[in-house]
């Protein structure tokens, strides 16, 4: 009988994953949906302009997200670190996070009126703000039409 | 202030360089965002209080970049780029430089 005390945490620890796996999952959706809503700006890492184009009144366009891991994501990383090879929960968490960042850049520059976002740096910023794990990207670009 | 992160800026001319502008900020969260991401950390996702917090920080940064160019006479800050490293424990320094120009529209 005692062992059941035992096991709370385990149930405790899956039941808020599964909360997390949803709301990753949910997240990914809504960055499907915003992705298509601005493919018609035209995105680039280089750092040209085709020419004629010219820079929208404020360019530097920017856009930021941190993404925190929940409690399980981390344990099953902890417990990939054991036997190696690739932490597929870190892989999400990372992606939300670079995806959101570029969304945001994107909906800035939408709103400027920019046709096309040259020059997009993707980079970690490190805040250290999270004691758990956490995707904390900042991405910036050149709004041009 | 026209700032870019890119080395020309498309549809101007640069036509004096006025030199290396920087700002920089460091901010130490406080203990209100940290309990609130303690809970969100339980079922994962946004950490809206952080987010906040880097949002600040890259526009005070840029601020005072953009403040270093207007003195210097420039109308422009070229290839502008972020770094971010972590003085102490708690606080971070976000840093933002970039060549400040006078750039007038191509004819």
């Amino acid at each position: 009988m005692e062992y059941l005390v035992l096991l709370i945490p385990v149930v405790m620890l899956i039941g808020l994953g599964s909360i997390g796996r949803f709301t990753e999952q949910a997240h990914l959706r809504r960055l499907d949906a915003a992705e298509a809503a601005l493919s018609h700006i035209a995105v680039t890492n280089t750092k040209t302009a085709p020419p004629g184009m010219t820079v929208v009144s404020d360019p530097f366009v920017i856009g930021e997200a941190v993404i925190g891991s929940d409690y399980l994501k981390t344990a099953l990383a902890s417990l990939r670190a054991i036997v190696g090879g690739e932490i597929r929960s870190f892989q999400k968490l990372l992606e939300r996070g670079r995806r959101e960042a570029i969304v945001r850049m994107l909906r800035e520059a939408d709103a400027r009126g920019a046709t096309s976002v040259i020059n997009v740096r993707v980079e970690r910023a490190e805040m250290g703000s999270a004691q758990l794990p956490a995707a904390e990207i900042i991405a910036t670009g050149t709004a041009i039409r | 202030m026209l700032v870019v992160n890119t080395e020309t800026i498309p549809g101007h001319e640069i036509v004096e360089i006025k030199g290396l502008v920087q700002g920089n900020t460091i901010r130490a969260k406080h203990l209100g965002r940290d309990i609130g991401a303690g809970l969100k950390n339980l079922v994962g996702g946004e950490l809206t209080g952080y987010t906040e917090l880097l949002t600040e920080a890259r526009r005070q940064a840029l601020q005072r970049m953009m403040d270093q160019a207007a003195e210097l006479g420039a109308n422009a800050v070229v290839n502008v780029r972020f770094t971010t490293s972590s003085v102490a424990a708690g606080a971070a320094e976000m840093y933002a430089y970039g060549t400040a120009v006078v750039a007038s529209p191509a004819i």
